[in-house]
């Protein structure tokens, strides 16, 4: 065996034993399970004075009609997960229309990832997404 | 004459049948009623109850009815707008009692200016056999 396979082998046996990453490893969670699966529509947030960025994934959807699910992971300038002092809130609002859906249920599952369900897209269209956390309202679109 | 008095004569069981009803459901025979049990509300969830029945006695009774293989239940809101309409979050739907069913999580969002109907269908092989439209807020 030459030296290039020792080096694989001793290469493999390290990546097999790694496991799940902590962050990933919480398929008991709702929501959670699917964080891995990136899509074009999933989504980066930034707030306005730089304390935190955040990332959205979608389990569900977006799409009109169904309900839709979505994962918001909140890190702070170092990249580690935090907290905010109180529950963020997702308000849908169409200004076309100037109208907006239904309410949307929160949940956090742990420290900086917080579930969003029930969200429902009544018609399609332009959809503002208006999330407000930690005193800041972000603001992304989504055109179904 | 005599066969306007036998027309008039099978007729009038039936029409007696609709005679209190709320809402006439021919397909069944029978009456349609929705109770407000919480609401209804513009911008917050409601809750309804939505019974099938064939006849009331004078002391309130009604005769409550399954919808049976036959027939599934739909139940949705709608806004009919100046120029265009669309529905809104799904009612949660579940049957309580035999030709009762409980219809929660209504909402009928604010911000709009619109008559908000409540509807319910009955479905026969997935086609509407039957469509009752309840306007609940003209806003």
């Amino acid at each position: 065996m030459n030296r290039l396979s020792l080096f694989l082998i001793y290469n493999l046996f390290f990546i097999v034993s790694c496991g799940k990453s902590p962050l990933f490893d919480h398929t008991s969670e709702t929501g959670l399970e699917s964080l891995r699966s990136l899509t074009s529509l999933d989504s980066s947030l930034h707030s306005i004075s730089g304390e935190w960025n955040a990332r959205v994934y979608w389990q569900q959807g977006p799409l009109v009609f169904d309900e839709c699910q979505m994962t918001l992971m909140v890190t702070n300038k170092n990249g580690e997960l935090v907290d905010f002092p109180s529950l963020p809130t997702l308000s849908p609002w169409m200004p076309d229309h100037g109208h907006g859906t239904s309410p949307v249920i929160v949940k956090r599952l742990e420290k900086g990832i917080y579930f969003f369900s029930e969200i429902f897209f009544i018609m399609p269209g332009f959809w503002e997404m208006q999330l407000d956390m930690g005193g800041e309202r972000v603001k992304w679109s989504v055109q179904l | 004459m005599l066969k306007s008095f036998l027309i008039f004569i099978l007729m009038f069981p039936f029409s007696q049948a609709f005679a209190n009803c709320e809402i006439e459901v021919a397909e069944l025979n029978a009456c349609a009623e929705v109770k407000w049990v919480d609401g209804p509300y513009v911008g917050q969830y409601s809750k309804a109850e939505l019974a099938f029945f064939t006849e009331q006695t004078a002391d309130g009774e009604k005769d409550y009815i399954d919808l049976g293989q036959e027939y599934d239940l739909k139940t949705f809101v709608w806004m009919i707008m100046e120029h265009h309409q669309h529905g809104g979050r799904p009612i949660t739907l579940s049957q309580t009692a035999k030709g009762i069913y409980s219809l929660d999580k209504i909402f009928f969002m604010g911000g709009m200016k619109g008559q908000w109907q409540l509807r319910f269908q009955l479905l026969k092989n997935q086609q509407v056999a039957h469509e009752s439209i309840i306007t609940v807020f003209d806003l």
